[in-house]
């Protein structure tokens, strides 16, 4: 019933703004884009929520968003205007800026690392222990998250088999013995594929990650406060809906991508739940000892080179405004 | 017009009315107030039931910090956790490591309050013993519970717990060695289901009853009844009584659950918790009672109101049906039926009224009869007046067509019969004093025949005490409206006549004078008979005015015939009158025109020779004799103007005056204009009033004018500003014409012989002229049928006045 009332005033709003006069409905909404990480997913559910819901719109935002992919550099796609604002990993955002991509978080929405470890339920790998002398498959991005994650057991990289490239359903054959992915899709996946699996989770390694964070240039924090503050607050009404309502999230996903399983994303949505509302602090909110944690694993990792001053790879400024709130 | 609401109606309505407003009130207020105390009690009953559970809720979380507290103190787990840190034999290891589980694991069994029991290791939170195994060797460093466990008896809220991957409350306690320093961290997973089940649990009294803990994100921390899908951690709410209780707020409410169901909610705030307790009830089954109250009282309140009705219009038809049967009596009666009575059948009002309508009803029919009656009478009445008036207008109208009475006096009397009467005669009186029957009428001319026998068989006795002739001496009229035998026979001078008149079978007689200026010319008759009908006044009255009208027919007949034999005999006189004058006026002018010719004659050989002698004989004439010359040439000049003059008077008199219109004012203007052409040298100034139209002649006018201005003219002669108006006045209330002049004027005493023939009141020698002039105005004068006179003082001027 919300819902649907929240579609129709949206709708209504959306339809009133396109009937009025051109002058009027270009300064009434602002045109926004918003770079995704991946192609449409449940990860983007409270995006989705907050664009169908209308709560961009009674920002005075029309946002629009760019499916992103492996091959499509995001941060650059923010940088050079194509878009104001950006999804990423946190982890990426920390490279970037290493870089000297002038990039910043606002927010994250995955608190938690949704990236897990997983094997076959009877294959007896169940710690990270069990990982020794056995073929993982993990992608160059999420190596050295493994690597983190052994160093904290005082195990060395070259005590397993990484495999680069593959998939997870290399798994059901035996070609890998641990496979790496999301949980909120790639375990779901394996799981309706029928086979059970154990799952390792970095944070059960000392590995604590940020994972999806909203992200914008230096100069557009500078030169448009405003509008990052107007975006930030309609995206966390969305969020809220969403994890309010988490078995909308198919809907929401199928009016961006209609081929999308619907039932499937809702449940990756449920999945996705604990990670983005962790019950410990508000929706978005960072902490300034996981950045610096970040940083460190990466630099002890040697994906970083350089050391960075933390403070820049974020702002908690927009966020204490919205919430109201210095502590979470 | 809106149709008029009936009684019956009116009176079931009415009464219908009041009893459904109190069954209503009464109802209503019933209703209200139980639901009011329905209400009070269901909030107070839900109150308590959330007390109740907050208590029960807190007791369990309690019971397991407490629980946690209690193991993490006793003594063999310090020792074994000690073992376990400090030695480093792996079989020892593995012993003191089994037996903690052994120990533990009793109270993670299921029906237990805990799932699952973990002891870390401090600093790196390293899961060393866990009663599940998967999650030994794991590290917990980041969680809450165990970085503040290290501290004290920690409770880490509802929260997702990654590694079961399910809600979970975690309850830690610090394992302390014997001088405080933490050896681990002992943690137990309290089984949120348990908590479910506490609050969820009910007296079973209420079946929609329901309770439920939501968290400060508003997803639900345990699963209400009524969702089936899992909802813990994964399903939002924010209804009113969630978003006034997460905002603090403690209270009960009547709102739409998370079904969008109304409800009676009761919700508390937990602070400690940071959690929302709920418990409510559907409104449809906490006021069920009251519903089902409502219901029966309706359905009473229905049948009360239907019986009430009933009663009504029971009632309403007893009352009414006695005023219905009234009205409808009334009403024929008022249409016309006036045999309307009505039984008395009550001894109350209704019956009373009843009573006294017939009493009306009978006076009205009483009074009905008289009226029809009487109007009847009148009816006829009329019919015979109109019948008489009509005859009145004839009558009048046939004596006024013509003055030959005779015919008119016939024609009456045939006007009259059958109409008026089966005979009727009149007769005027002669010269010689006889009445001659003029006329007789009847519609069978055999009797109008016998009739005229009988009445030269019998002529009517002049003497005689009654009939025509007294009629005619006494001016009066003889009346029988009804003739009996005997007066047949009174009057009857011999029985023959007696018998022939009781054939005519007269019933009813009438006669009446044709008076005017008081006395009689004649008499009208007028008699029934065969018809039978009779006289009476009226018939009289009229009679008298139709004879009245009768003989001043004759009469102006009569005036009319002499008027004419007058008229012949003047015109006689007047022809006779003229020829005289006409013959006398010849001689007349015979008489002047020899006059004029031997007068002039002698006149002019005097003028002529004196002419000659005064041109031929002048220079052997003195001065003498050309004097005495001049005077007698003047004198006979004078002379001639004087014969003309007259021959001019006499013959104006004699000519024929013609009559035509005539404006003086212009005539006046020619005279002056001449006069002034006549003496340049002198200056008059003239006043004419513009636009004197009469009808005359306009030679006589133009003389008359030239004498009147003329002598204007010359009287005012010697004055320095001489002025002649020329007007009309209003002269004693008619109108005439004067010419008035500021001249010499005359002494008044000698005004008669102002106009006479030669009469002068000056000499010549002061004003020329013959005393001619005048005396031919007023001839003039006379003849337009006018006349002339004056007015004057000496030395003040003249006016002549004349009318025409």
């Amino acid at each position: 019933m919300k819902k649907f009332l929240s579609n129709l005033f949206a709708a209504l709003f959306l339809l009133a703004s396109a009937c009025s006069p051109a002058a009027t409905s270009s300064s009434a909404l602002t045109p926004i884009t918003l770079q995704l990480g991946t192609s449409h997913q449940a990860v983007y559910a409270g995006f989705y929520a907050a664009d169908q819901n209308g709560d961009y719109a009674r920002e005075g935002l029309k946002v629009s968003f760019i499916e992103g992919g492996a091959d499509i550099d995001i941060a650059g796609a923010v940088l050079d205007g194509t878009a104001q604002f950006g999804s990423m990993g946190a982890s990426n955002i920390i490279l970037e800026r290493a870089n000297g991509k002038p990039v910043r978080a606002l927010a994250t929405i995955a608190r938690r690392d949704p990236v897990v470890f997983f094997s076959l339920a009877d294959s007896g790998i169940t710690h990270l222990e069990d990982f020794i002398g056995k073929k993982v498959y993990v992608s160059r991005v999420l190596s050295s998250r493994l690597h983190a994650m052994m160093g904290h057991i005082g195990l060395e990289p070259d005590q397993i088999t990484e495999i680069s490239t593959g998939s997870v359903t290399d798994l059901y054959t035996g070609e890998i013995d641990v496979a790496s992915g999301l949980i909120t899709s790639s375990v779901l996946s394996v799981r309706d594929a029928g086979y059970d699996v154990n799952i390792i989770y970095p944070d059960d390694y000392g590995v604590h990650f940020y994972s999806t964070a909203i992200f914008t240039s230096d100069d557009y924090i500078a030169t448009q406060p405003d509008v990052v503050r107007r975006f930030l607050r309609a995206t966390m009404q969305g969020w809220t809906y969403a994890i309010e309502n988490p078995l909308t999230a198919g809907e929401l996903i199928q009016h961006y991508n209609p081929n999308a399983d619907s039932a499937f994303e809702s449940a990756s949505m449920v999945a996705y739940l604990p990670y983005v509302n962790t019950g410990e602090d508000h929706i978005g909110w960072m902490k300034h000892e996981t950045w610096e944690q970040m940083a460190q694993t990466l630099l002890e990792q040697g994906e970083l080179t350089t050391t960075l001053n933390v403070d820049d790879l974020y702002t908690l400024q927009f966020i204490q405004e919205i919430y109201g709130e210095t502590n979470p | 017009m809106k149709r008029p609401i009936r009684l019956t109606p009116k009176v079931t309505i009415a009464f219908v009315i009041f009893a459904a407003l109190l069954l209503a009130s009464v109802g209503i207020l019933a209703y209200s107030s139980g639901r009011t105390s329905l209400e009070d009690a269901t909030f107070s009953d839900l109150f308590s039931a959330a007390l109740e559970k907050e208590a029960a809720l807190e007791t369990w979380i309690t019971e397991g910090q407490t629980h946690v507290t209690t193991i993490a103190e006793s003594p063999f787990l310090r020792d074994s956790v000690t073992t376990l840190r400090t030695v480093s034999d792996v079989e020892a290891i593995q012993t003191a490591h089994d037996q903690i589980v052994a120990e533990l694991e009793p109270a993670t069994r299921s029906g237990h309050i805990f799932l699952n029991l973990m002891i870390l290791e401090p600093a790196t939170g390293k899961v060393i013993v866990s009663t599940d195994p998967s999650q030994e060797r794991k590290f917990k460093e980041d969680r809450p519970y165990f970085i503040n466990g290290q501290n004290g008896p920690y409770v880490q809220n509802v929260y997702f717990s990654i590694e079961l991957q399910r809600p979970a409350i975690t309850t830690a306690a610090p394992i302390l060695s014997d001088d405080g320093t933490v050896l681990a961290v002992l943690a137990g997973w309290l089984n949120l289901d348990e908590m479910s089940a506490i609050i969820t649990r009910t007296t079973g009294l209420r079946e929609t009853a329901d309770a439920y803990l939501v968290n400060n994100a508003n997803l639900f921390v345990t699963q209400p009844r009524f969702i089936s899908d899992p909802a813990v951690l994964q399903r939002g709410v924010r209804t009113r009584d969630v978003q006034q209780c997460l905002a603090g707020n403690s209270g009960s409410m009547l709102n739409n659950d998370y079904r969008d169901v109304p409800t009676v909610t009761a919700y508390r705030w937990l602070p400690a918790r940071q959690l929302c307790l709920v418990v409510q009830v559907d409104q449809a089954e906490a006021f069920e009672a009251v519903h089902s109250f409502g219901r029966t009282l309706l359905f009473i309140s229905g049948l009360a109101l239907l019986t009430a009705s009933i009663l009504a219009i029971w009632l309403a038809r007893t009352i009414t049906h006695p005023i219905l049967m009234l009205k409808d009596g009334v009403m024929r009666f008022g249409q016309g039926d006036l045999s309307i009575r009505f039984p008395k059948v009550s001894e109350d009002e209704l019956g009373l009224l009843a009573h006294e309508f017939n009493s009306m009803a009978n006076s009205i029919s009483e009074k009905e009869t008289l009226l029809q009656n009487h109007a009847k009478e009148l009816e006829q009445r009329v019919a015979e007046r109109t019948a008489q008036l009509s005859f009145l207008a004839n009558a009048s109208q046939v004596l006024s067509e013509s003055l030959d009475y005779p015919s008119r006096l016939m024609q009456l009397a045939q006007l009259a019969v059958p109409q008026m009467a089966d005979w009727c005669s009149v007769d005027i009186l002669g010269e010689d004093g006889v009445l001659n029957r003029l006329a007789v009428v009847h519609t069978d001319p055999k009797k109008v025949e016998f009739a005229y026998e009988l009445q030269r068989r019998y002529p009517p006795n002049p003497d005689a005490p009654s009939g025509t002739y007294n009629v005619l001496r006494t001016g009066k009229s003889e009346f029988y409206p009804d003739i009996s035998d005997e007066m047949l026979t009174a009057v009857s001078p011999d029985p023959e006549i007696l018998k022939i008149v009781r054939e005519l079978g007269l019933k009813s007689s009438m006669t009446v004078p044709l008076l005017v200026h008081g006395h009689a010319l004649g008499v009208m008759t007028l008699v029934m008979a065969e018809s039978g009908r009779h006289y009476d006044i009226r018939d009289l009255e009229l009679a008298e005015d139709i004879a009245r009208r009768a003989a001043l027919l004759i009469d102006n007949s009569k005036l009319y015939q002499e008027a004419q034999k007058l008229n012949a005999e003047l015109e006689q006189r007047v022809l006779e009158r003229t020829t005289q004058l006409t013959t006398i006026n010849k001689e007349l002018e015979a008489f002047s025109y020899s006059v004029s010719h031997d007068l002039r004659a002698p006149l002019r050989a005097l003028d002529g020779f004196s002419q000659a002698l005064e041109e031929d004989y002048g220079d052997k004439l003195d001065q003498d004799g050309k004097n005495y010359l001049a005077r007698i040439r003047a004198g006979s000049q004078r002379m001639g103007v004087l014969i003309d003059d007259l021959i001019e008077l006499s013959r104006l008199t004699r000519s024929e005056m013609r009559h035509e219109p005539v404006d003086l004012s212009a005539l006046a203007l020619h005279t002056v204009a001449e006069l002034q052409e006549q003496y340049p040298g002198r200056e008059v100034e003239f006043e004419i009033q513009n636009g004197m139209t009469v009808t005359g002649d306009t030679r006589l006018l133009r003389v008359a004018l030239n004498n009147l201005i003329g002598n204007a003219w010359k009287y005012t002669g010697r004055q320095p500003h001489p002025r002649v108006e020329f007007g009309t006045v209003n002269y004693n209330g008619s109108q005439a014409y004067f010419i008035r002049d500021n001249g010499t004027g005359f002494d008044m005493a000698y005004v008669d012989k102002l106009f006479g023939v030669f009469q002068r009141l000056h000499s010549a020698n002061d004003f020329p002229g013959n005393g001619i002039g005048l005396a031919t105005v007023q001839r003039i004068i006379n003849r337009h049928g006018g006349q002339i006179w004056a007015e004057s003082s000496v030395g003040q001027g003249a006016t002549f006045y004349f009318s025409l």
